[in-house]
């Protein structure tokens, strides 16, 4: 995977592009955003992450010439304002998710590996199949090692959510954001608790379980070899 | 809301003057009509006393006799006349000797007497007068033409004011409409400016009267306040980036030290401490400037929300949370009701109430969640309540449960979950639920 990374920002920018470069991504940098701009126009990126603030052009000024001259690779802002607002956050605009300073470095890699996914045309399928899981989209259903599963609208859209990032962490913030429309942090453990549901329903009963928590990050589905 | 029907204040000017205009009319009526009938009545007096001279001067020259036929001509001749003269002649003794009066009118002769009689349904004037000392003459004109005139006129008159009102009335509610169309354009700017739209101004003043003046001034405090906000915002906006960019530094230089603390469990469990206070400060502040934003007029991304729809999420949301905390927790509700605003923020009020509940109500407790319209939103629970001394108290910022024993928090939670309600037209109180406590979300209430 290539992502583009545009940050004003040199501190934050290594960082970044560090903890993609131990996972496995590769990151192209740039500070400024016309140069940003002229680079995803001539190469080829996966994923384009881009500070909200950039010196001489705003985040979402940005946003909008990318797309006016057609370049519809999924952007990542990476937002210093926090304002939890899709105007003010870009998503109006074109941006494709956003995530506030500071992050953890799991949080974007993970925001990184979601976007890379849907922008990989996955998410148009009917039916979702992960090991023995399988979801039909149009239907609302799923089953596992073929009995159905009685998931609530919020579970089945968990597991969907998980189902497409199969393999990779999703956090909780993610959830929050793609499944309850939530972008703050609720005081109780109420991701948490629902998962545990979620768990239960999917894994009990069967022999191997497929939902995990990955510890201090979100949580994942098993990737289908190890099974 | 535009101001209507008798509320407008175009619209009771206009039937002000119309009512002013009426008065004014119906004095002017009565003063024609008044003058006319004096005018007419005093000709009519003076026509009984000039036939009277005329009648004295005939018994005069050419005798009694001569007198009795020039009453018969004139009765006979005048006959078809508008003003219809009557005449009675009664020689000494009281005997009819001419005339068309069918009784003796009670005037006294001696004293020349006048005044208004009835003939048979015609109103008269009379006056009786000696002739030679003995005989007793009574002349008279029917009132019936002063009568006419007054009809007549009045009918003019009535014509006339009728015109003048259908006029009056129309032309006041041409410009009732017209001035409350130009209220109406600043009201309207004002709404719109609440509303987020930081360009909403009155239109552009064509002239130069009262209203363009107005709607100039409008135009110029709209302006300065759109400035204000976006420098408010860049400012908070500066903040934000500021304050963030060197706690990012730190955060990352944290990280930094974890790996190369290599595994070291104490170092990085020291270090994961400071990251998580860079967190909480972060926190802080987005929540600060949140209700600082939200306290002042913003461009807002209002939408129908399904209110029912959100808090059914929500209490699906929160339902398994309140049983891991030993809560019994139900929500009842109601279908189909909605709220324009944002949904985000809408969210996050009623989350930041249930966190209270669930962090604030012991195991044991139950805490209810009720969805009614209006809309009327209640989160209640039996616990331990809130003192009626602190229920104030708890809305404002960095407010804490005084028994110091409360979980940890930024005590903002329930500041923003005000401001987001007001800005939302709606308002939070908080109540007694015996026991527990229960906050209601309700629409504000309007003087």
């Amino acid at each position: 995977m290539r992502t583009l990374l545009i940050e004003d920002d040199a501190l934050t920018a290594r960082a970044i592009s560090e903890t993609l470069v131990r996972e496995g991504i590769e990151c192209v940098w740039d500070a400024e955003a016309e140069a940003g701009l002229r680079h995803a126009a001539t190469a080829d990126f996966d994923v384009i992450i881009m500070d909200r603030m950039l010196p001489g052009m705003d985040g979402i000024a940005a946003i909008e010439q990318l797309r006016g001259s057609g370049i519809r690779k999924p952007v990542l802002m990476l937002s210093a304002l926090g304002r939890a607002q899709h105007r003010v956050e870009g998503l109006d605009v074109g941006a494709d998710d956003y995530l506030a300073k500071p992050f953890e470095p799991t949080e974007l890699v993970a925001r990184v590996r979601a976007l890379h996914r849907r922008g990989a045309a996955l998410a148009n399928q009917p039916v979702i199949v992960h090991g023995d899981i399988e979801m039909h989209l149009k239907a609302r259903t799923a089953y596992r090692a073929g009995q159905h599963l009685k998931l609530s609208p919020k579970e089945f859209d968990v597991l969907k959510l998980l189902m497409e990032n199969a393999g990779q962490v999703v956090t909780r913030q993610m959830l929050l954001l793609r499944v309850w429309k939530l972008n703050f942090d609720p005081q109780t453990n109420v991701i948490d608790v629902n998962l545990v549901r979620l768990r239960r329903k999917l894994d009990e009963g069967f022999g191997q379980p497929w939902l995990e928590t990955v510890r201090g990050k979100g949580y994942r589905l098993r990737p289908a070899h190890a099974n | 809301m535009g101001a209507s029907g008798f509320h407008s204040v175009a619209v009771r000017q206009a039937l002000v003057t119309i009512g002013l205009m009426l008065t004014g009319l119906s004095a002017f009526a009565f003063a024609t009509i008044a003058t006319v009938r004096d005018t007419v009545q005093a000709d009519l007096l003076h026509m009984v006393d000039t036939d009277i001279a005329g009648l004295v001067d005939v018994a005069e020259q050419g005798g009694i006799d001569e007198l009795v036929r020039r009453i018969g001509d004139r009765a006979d001749i005048s006959a078809g006349w508008n003003a219809r003269p009557y005449y009675l002649l009664l020689a000494p003794g009281g005997r009819r000797l001419a005339g068309n009066l069918p009784a003796v009118p009670p005037f006294d002769p001696a004293q020349s007497a006048q005044g208004e009689w009835n003939v048979g349904g015609d109103a008269i004037h009379v006056r009786a007068t000696l002739l030679r000392g003995q005989y007793a003459l009574f002349v008279g004109r029917s009132e019936a033409p002063l009568q006419e005139i007054t009809r007549a006129l009045t009918l003019r008159l009535l014509a006339v004011a009728a015109l003048l009102m259908a006029a009056a009335l129309g032309v006041a509610l041409v410009m009732a409409r017209r001035f409350r169309a130009r209220i109406a354009a600043l009201n309207d700017a004002f709404a719109r400016f609440e509303a987020g739209d930081l360009l909403a101004r009155p239109p552009e003043a064509a002239g130069h009267d009262e209203f363009d003046v107005l709607g100039g001034h409008v135009a110029r405090h709209l302006e300065r306040n759109a400035e204000f906000v976006v420098a408010q915002r860049r400012i908070s906006d500066g903040i934000a980036h500021e304050l963030r960019t060197p706690l990012v530094h730190l955060d990352t230089r944290l990280l930094h030290l974890i790996e190369q603390a290599g595994g070291d469990p104490a170092v990085t469990a020291e270090l994961e401490c400071a990251r998580a206070d860079i967190r909480q400060i972060v926190s802080l502040f987005e929540v600060l400037l949140d209700i600082a934003l939200t306290e002042t007029v913003e461009e807002r991304q209002s939408e129908r929300v399904d209110l029912s729809e959100l808090v059914g999420d929500l209490a699906d949301l929160y339902a398994a949370s309140a049983e891991e905390a030993g809560l019994a927790f139900t929500a009842r509700i109601a279908p189909g009701i909605e709220l324009f605003g944002e949904p985000m923020q809408i969210s996050r009020m009623i989350a930041n109430l249930l966190d209270n509940a669930l962090k604030f109500a012991p195991a044991g407790c139950s805490v209810r969640m009720s969805l009614a319209p209006g809309p009327e939103l209640v989160v209640e629970d039996n616990g331990p309540g809130i003192r009626e001394a602190e229920r104030e108290h708890i809305f404002q910022r960095f407010a804490r449960a005084a028994d110091g024993g409360s979980p940890p928090g930024h005590g903002l939670g329930l500041s923003l979950v005000r401001v987001i309600a007001a800005r939302h037209g709606l308002s939070i109180r908080v109540e007694d639920a015996r026991p527990g406590a229960r906050f209601v979300i309700s629409r504000k209430e309007t003087a």
